[in-house]
């Protein structure tokens, strides 16, 4: 194709575009928003995702040690513990070291809590014991409990129930959301269908035309499918900041929320990333809306 | 340059536009099909710039079988072919110079060739001074002559005019006779689908005459109406 036709082609896109001013606007303002919601949808999909794959590392069982056992035999212990099936990795935390993360905690919460311990310790020593597999907690808890195997454990705390909780939650999130996402998503092909289907209307003459005198079929559908991609890019544009906007409330609250959990948030998409991607995403619905719509509503003369 | 054998076209099983067609046309012939409404003059047409599909019989423009025509080879059929109509099929929001480019640029015709092609095809049919008005400031016999020019800037070696005075009073059909002679003398195919007696008698070319799809009569240098004899006596509705 020449340089002069391609001109052209991109003339009479925008041409439409201006000629269907309000419906070129409508059709951008339902992609822009559809394709922010859905952006964000994905966006936050992919935050619930990441947090529920995290899981496993960051939630486990903690074994409180008597405060009789030396650390010698901790280390022991810990070795021991090491080697039950399911078991990921233990790490002994020394009491000391409990007891200064709990401080800090207190201090960064803005309370003075444990100032009341004037430097006593009351804490054990404990053993930090990550899974490999989340649905093991309760038997590793089980066989942990068991006085006979381990009697230097004085208490077992697991976060089974709260976490099985939370991945309910996460998981309900995730599904509702990734239906409410496709909805928008057939919702925004079914706008960019429309309006090129209008748009086919509008320009019934001009098609008539470019038909009657042998235009090529690439020549019809060109300028139709321009503007498909055109609304697609421009609704996709608009979702951007939108989505941009969201991202950043979100990263702000997550970062002022206080959880029972000291979970950190895995590092999130980066922006670019998702702008890229939701430009791809406008762009591609553009151009197949665009072509399902001609291939449907393009009458041969 | 047409050569049509048996050609039936049927819209519907147990009727048929045309029926038993055959008809040679030369190149640069003139010829007007004539014939009341529903004869078939707009379905021959039709088949010929294959908006119609054929039923039986071939049909071969160019030596090409437009019956049996891939369709992705149709926009290279019509490229050899002029189409004018009777309502001029003109776009409201385009210039007439931009009508007649339009056709150019859509068949991927530079902007040089167009400037240079518009002005000499609209000077052929004397709208040139007209160039920058819109089709709804013109009079009927005006956007038809902006049609003809549309149709003809391609330099097609057919033009194909479905009833093109249909709208129009008498003198003015008369000038659009005259252009569509006039491009017949500069070598162009000419067929005119029309009831218009008045050019038909006027111009004094080849006529076949259509009745309930069949030809009834084919002559050179014809009139409207034969004197003295219906041509259409002894020819029944063929079912």
């Amino acid at each position: 194709m020449s340089l002069s036709s391609f001109g052209f082609l991109i003339e009479e896109a925008s041409r439409n575009v201006r000629r269907n001013g309000l419906m070129s606007a409508a059709s951008i303002t339902t992609v822009a928003v559809a394709m922010a919601v859905l952006g964000s949808a994905v966006f936050l999909l992919h935050r619930v995702q990441q947090f529920m794959d995290a899981q496993p590392r960051q939630f486990e069982i903690a074994a409180f040690v008597t405060m009789e056992t030396s650390r010698s035999k901790a280390a022991q212990l810990k070795a021991k513990v090491q080697r039950i099936p399911g078991v990921y990795r233990v790490s002994l935390v020394p009491r000391e070291a409990a007891l200064r993360q709990m401080m800090d905690e207190d201090h960064k919460a803005g309370t003075r809590i444990t100032d009341a311990l004037v430097g006593a310790n009351p804490l054990p020593d404990r053993l930090d014991v990550q899974l490999s597999d989340p649905k093991a907690t309760r038997r590793v808890a089980a066989i942990l409990r068991d006085k006979d195997k381990f009697p230097a454990i004085e208490h077992v705390r697991d976060d089974r129930e709260t976490l099985d909780k939370l991945l309910a939650t996460t998981r309900l999130i995730r599904n509702v959301g990734m239906a409410v996402a496709l909805l928008l998503f057939l919702a925004t092909a079914f706008v960019i269908q429309n309006t090129i289907r209008l748009t086919i209307f509008a320009r019934r003459r001009e098609i008539r035309v470019m038909q009657l005198v042998g235009a090529s079929s690439g020549f019809i559908r060109m300028p139709l499918v321009i503007e498909g991609v055109f609304c697609g890019l421009a609704g996709s544009i608009i979702a951007c900041g939108l989505v941009l906007l969201v991202i950043r409330q979100v990263s702000q609250f997550a970062g002022r929320l206080q959880t029972p959990f000291a979970f950190t948030m895995p590092a999130a998409m980066s922006p670019s990333v998702i702008v890229g991607l939701l430009l791809a995403a406008g762009a591609a619905m553009g151009w197949v809306s665009s072509t399902l719509s001609i291939r449907r509503y393009l009458r041969r003369v | 340059m047409i050569d049509i054998q048996n050609l039936r076209v049927e819209y519907d099983s147990n009727r048929a536009a045309v029926a038993d067609l055959s008809l040679q046309v030369q190149s640069g012939e003139f010829v007007f099909v004539i014939g009341p409404t529903g004869a078939g003059k707009s379905t021959l047409l039709k088949v010929l710039y294959r908006a119609e599909q054929v039923t039986s019989g071939s049909v071969k423009v160019d030596g090409v079988d437009v019956g049996a025509m891939d369709p992705r080879k149709v926009p290279e059929l019509r490229r050899k072919m002029g189409v004018v109509f009777q309502d001029y099929e003109l776009l409201p929001t385009r210039t007439v110079f931009e009508n007649v480019a339009f056709a150019l640029r859509v068949l991927g015709i530079g902007r040089r060739e167009v400037r240079r092609r518009v002005p000499a095809v609209l000077e052929m049919v004397g709208m040139m001074r007209r160039c920058d008005a819109y089709p709804s400031q013109l009079s009927g016999g005006e956007q038809q002559r902006v049609a003809i020019a549309r149709a003809l800037v391609n330099d097609p070696p057919i033009l194909l005019a479905d009833e093109p005075t249909g709208n129009l009073d008498p003198d003015t059909s008369l000038v659009i006779a005259q252009i569509l002679d006039a491009a017949n003398k500069r070598g162009t195919t000419v067929m005119v689908a029309t009831h218009d007696k008045l050019i038909v008698d006027e111009l004094r070319r080849r006529v076949v005459e259509m009745a309930y799809g069949r030809k009834v009569r084919d002559e050179a240098d014809g009139v409207y109406l034969p004197s003295g004899e219906c041509a259409m006596a002894g020819v029944h509705e063929p079912l």
